[in-house]
């Protein structure tokens, strides 16, 4: 069904097929030639407490103040543009990953070194804890030196008590072994802590669910040096658009009409894949240009937040395996890094086949991490190296 | 201004002439139900925006909810209710109000598998419609009788990209 990618990717491929013959060399070499930094040293998915765990995440105290909090979404309750939901209350929310950027903008020739944590509302369920459908993402700015040094703890953090491989991205795996409680998430914690003082932050992002869990509704505001807040423009959208949207029809089967709020003007438009049966009636050629732009539209190297809109940015990982995968054969060429094996950068299939647009989360107890998260990463990784 | 009516099978939608729509004036007591009538909806204060969800519960006593579309461009918009499937007293049901031109248009549900209304109406940029939302049964209740719907439901306005040339009002 896959096809490999060309070139270094392919070639990794082959290095590790010739791996398997050779083994204990082989192994051996690939230790001394791995990176030092791995792909969940810097993109970080902590697991979802277990029972014992109790309530054992990061709470948003001394991260993120109410102050802040409040001047982007309004006071508790506060429905946002159009009367999509409130944001969650502030202290429900818990940090469920951290993603690190050395240099955020690098395709608008912009180096913002920066710390992401991921927050949603987790509670206790009556199959274990869950996470809501819901997001806020915090960003946090750091120089340089900082951002080197935060890399350089989490290395060392994650090295006490072993230097394994910990493959591709997924439940921080030292987190699984060891619990909540453990060394390893007790110091990356008081890291975090460290890091992100509300003082850092520059930007805040919101995701809803509304339609009983058929739309989902994105929006954010930036924090300027003195405090003042500004909306978040939405590249290719209409000028004072606050919240876009993604409905994907209330069967859950992509139906929505129309799918997209408002439409995207963007050269990179991937909007007919949002609903199948448009896309049915639609030309072949018109569903592979819209395939080609989802493409691009996952692809770190071609486009950022600045460049593309929020909803089709997130819709573009459901959209591909759902729609133009299983709907219209489309295959997705192989991610391939000159610093990652390639089963690191395989994504997941199967484990979740509802709509699922978190990019790097939770949706109930479904661990999330979409391709474009991968792709980011491992570019994380190579900027990392340089 | 609100002109015709046009799509069928999901709801249905007739064009009338409203006596007054006015949505004020109703001030409900502690301890007693509210009149549901038309002229005495629950203001949600909530602006529309097109294609954007609004998730609400409609409770005993509240009345009906009021709703407020100002498009940004003329044009065919849907104004859509749904409600979840097999609920026992809530059939989604809309009535669409241009207060200016003392002017309505309503719908209840066709299909209660689904439970979803629509309402497709040519919309004026900058006027302002009122957008009311209650369940079908409570159109039918004697005067004076409380509703008594309970239950969850989403509405939104969503543009649609109609087209039918020239002469077509």
């Amino acid at each position: 069904m896959r096809r490999l990618g060309m070139g270094l990717g392919l070639c990794f491929a082959l290095t590790l097929a010739a791996c398997a013959s050779e083994e204990p060399q082989v192994q051996q070499a690939a230790a001394t030639e791995r990176p030092a930094v791995q792909m969940n040293d810097v993109s970080v998915l902590w697991p979802l407490p277990q029972a014992d765990d109790g309530d054992a995440l990061l709470s948003p105290e001394g991260l993120l103040s109410a102050e802040d909090y409040e001047a982007a979404f309004g006071a508790p309750g506060s429905h946002q543009a159009g009367g999509t939901p409130a944001a969650p209350h502030l202290e429900g929310l818990r940090v469920v990953a951290m993603r690190l950027d050395p240099c955020a903008g690098a395709i608008h020739d912009r180096c913002q070194p920066e710390l992401r944590l991921v927050f949603q509302p987790v509670r206790e369920g009556s199959s274990g804890y869950e996470a809501d459908d819901t997001a806020v993402h915090a960003f946090y700015a750091l120089t340089a030196d900082a951002l080197e040094e935060m890399v350089a703890r989490l290395v060392e953090l994650r090295r006490v008590g072993g230097d394994e491989p910990l493959g591709g991205l997924a439940p921080h795996p030292r987190m699984v072994a060891e619990g909540l409680a453990g060394d390893f998430a007790m110091g990356l914690s008081e890291l975090v802590r460290e890091m992100a003082p509300p003082g850092r932050l520059h930007r805040l992002t919101l995701m809803t669910n509304s339609a009983f869990g058929n739309a989902w509704n994105f929006s954010g505001v930036d924090f300027g040096p003195d405090g003042e807040i500004t909306r978040i423009a939405m590249p290719h959208l209409p000028a004072g658009t606050e919240v876009a949207s993604f409905f994907v029809g209330f069967q859950g089967d992509f139906g929505g009409e129309p799918p997209f709020s408002p439409a995207t003007s963007g050269p990179d438009d991937l909007q007919l894949l949002g609903n199948e049966h448009v896309a049915g009636r639609a030309t072949e050629s018109e569903r592979a240009e819209a395939f080609a732009a989802l493409l691009r539209i996952e692809d770190p190297s071609l486009h950022d937040p600045d460049t593309t809109d929020c909803a089709s940015c997130h819709a573009a990982h459901p959209l591909r395996q759902l729609v133009a995968e299983a709907q219209f054969g489309f295959e997705t060429p192989a991610l391939n890094s000159p610093l990652v094996p390639i089963e690191d950068l395989a994504e997941l299939h199967g484990e979740d086949a509802t709509v699922n647009l978190h990019m790097f989360s939770y949706k109930g107890r479904t661990a999330s991490i979409h391709r474009r998260t991968v792709a980011e990463t491992a570019a994380v990784i190579r900027s990392l190296s340089d | 201004m609100i002109r015709r009516r046009l799509r069928q099978g999901l709801c249905v939608s007739l064009l009338l002439l409203s006596t007054g729509c006015a949505a004020d004036g109703f001030e409900s007591q502690e301890g007693e139900l509210r009149q549901d009538s038309l002229n005495s909806p629950t203001d949600t204060g909530i602006d529309l925006e097109p294609g954007l969800w609004h998730d609400n519960v409609l409770v005993p006593g509240e009345g009906w909810h009021l709703y407020h579309f100002t498009p940004g461009e003329s044009g065919w918009v849907a104004f859509q209710m749904q409600a979840p499937p097999g609920h026992e007293n809530l059939w989604s049901y809309l009535r669409i109000v241009d207060p200016e031109h003392n002017n309505e248009v309503w719908a209840g549900v066709g299909n209660k598998r689904t439970n979803l209304c629509e309402v497709i109406v040519d919309v004026d940029a900058g006027h302002t419609y009122d957008v009311i939302v209650t369940s079908q049964e409570n159109s039918l209740l004697a005067p004076g009788a409380a509703q008594e719907t309970d239950g969850p439901y989403t509405v939104a306005v969503s543009p649609m990209p109609l087209d039918f040339g020239a002469g077509s009002d």
